[in-house]
């Protein structure tokens, strides 16, 4: 390899290694970036997500094929709700609750949402499932009124 | 004289290539370095891979490109600029071509949000810009000295000839 082209390689590598500075230092220092854990999920899982998602990636994990999961009443699920969410509604009791979680899967990942980001009934269904063992769950803080406001897809009635 | 005359249309015509190649790329960089989540999703669009590897591609290629992008418009490290823009351009080519090839119905990433599904027309301006940048390292290349040696020290965009010595001492 003569002088010039060991230069080159040189100057690619430092490029490499400055944009892996950059890329891993804005990830840490500024909101928004993708979250790693130690252990490496399967793949296609999304567990590179923040726990906290804003709209548009949950519109992407939608169209990904992602399961949502509704921590409103039945009502307010039954007025509208996201296409294919699961009603889980965060006033009913322990054991109503565990019943419905029984019918999902701990493996998969799941996105809940509420109303919007004031709405608290969200975290709580989260700590709920989190405590029944599921590992894979993110929150769109936006929520259904959020969605709604976005334009996505909605859908009326039924409870599941 | 003459051979000021003889340079500066061969510096322009590499400095608009250098341009468009160098603005498409931070067209390209910018969104996925402000929203690296949504990038990540459009990794594991594709369906190759997950996890830790696909988050560190989505933190990581961003700013590669906009580093390499930054060096071919400006003429620093021009050349390790250029080949690394190269070797973005040529994994990305197999990649949508492989993509289409399996039938994956996913969006691109190229340019963020603006990029939309994986088409034939991505993969042939993946092309377009391959060839482009293919043609500025062998031009850059043939410029600076004999067929076949790197450029030697020297602004990138003027293709001066060849000196003793070079202020930004930049051979790519």
């Amino acid at each position: 390899m003569n002088r010039s082209t060991r230069q080159s390689v040189r100057r690619v590598l430092t490029i490499f290694v400055l944009a892996a500075i950059l890329g891993f230092g804005r990830n840490i220092l500024f909101p928004g970036g993708v979250a790693f854990q130690s252990k490496e999920p399967a793949a296609g899982s999304t567990d590179s997500l923040a726990l906290q998602i804003d709209l548009r990636t949950g519109y992407r994990l939608y169209r990904y094929g992602m399961t949502f999961i509704d921590a409103r009443a039945v009502e307010s699920f039954r007025a509208g709700h996201i296409p294919g969410a699961l009603s889980l509604p965060a006033g009913e009791s322990f054991q109503r609750k565990l019943m419905l979680a029984d019918s999902l899967n701990p493996q998969q990942t799941y996105v809940i949402y509420c109303n919007d980001s004031s709405c608290p009934l969200g975290e709580e269904v989260y700590q709920f499932l989190q405590v029944a063992g599921f590992q894979s769950l993110h929150l769109m803080y936006e929520g259904f009124d959020g969605w709604k406001q976005a334009g996505y897809p909605v859908t009326a009635g039924g409870e599941n | 004289m003459a051979e000021q005359t003889a340079a500066r249309p061969r510096d322009r015509f590499q400095l608009i290539l250098s341009l468009i190649i160098g603005g498409v790329f931070i067209y390209a960089a910018v969104p996925k370095i402000l929203t690296p989540q949504a990038f990540y999703l459009d990794i594991l669009g594709y369906h190759l891979v997950g996890g830790f590897l696909a988050g560190t591609l989505a933190v990581w290629i961003p700013w590669l490109e906009l580093l390499a992008a930054a060096g071919v418009i400006i003429g620093v490290w021009y050349l390790a600029s250029l080949r690394i823009l190269q070797g973005l351009l040529s994994v990305f080519t197999v990649l949508l071509f492989l993509t289409l090839l399996r039938g994956i119905n996913t969006d691109c990433g190229c340019f963020g949000s603006a990029g939309g599904q994986v088409t034939w027309w991505h993969v042939f301006g993946d092309l377009v810009l391959l060839l482009i940048t293919t043609f500025l390292i062998s031009w850059t290349k043939f410029a600076g000295g004999q067929v076949g040696e790197e450029a030697p020290d020297g602004d990138a965009h003027t293709g001066a000839s060849p000196g003793p010595s070079s202020p930004t001492g930049d051979t790519g």
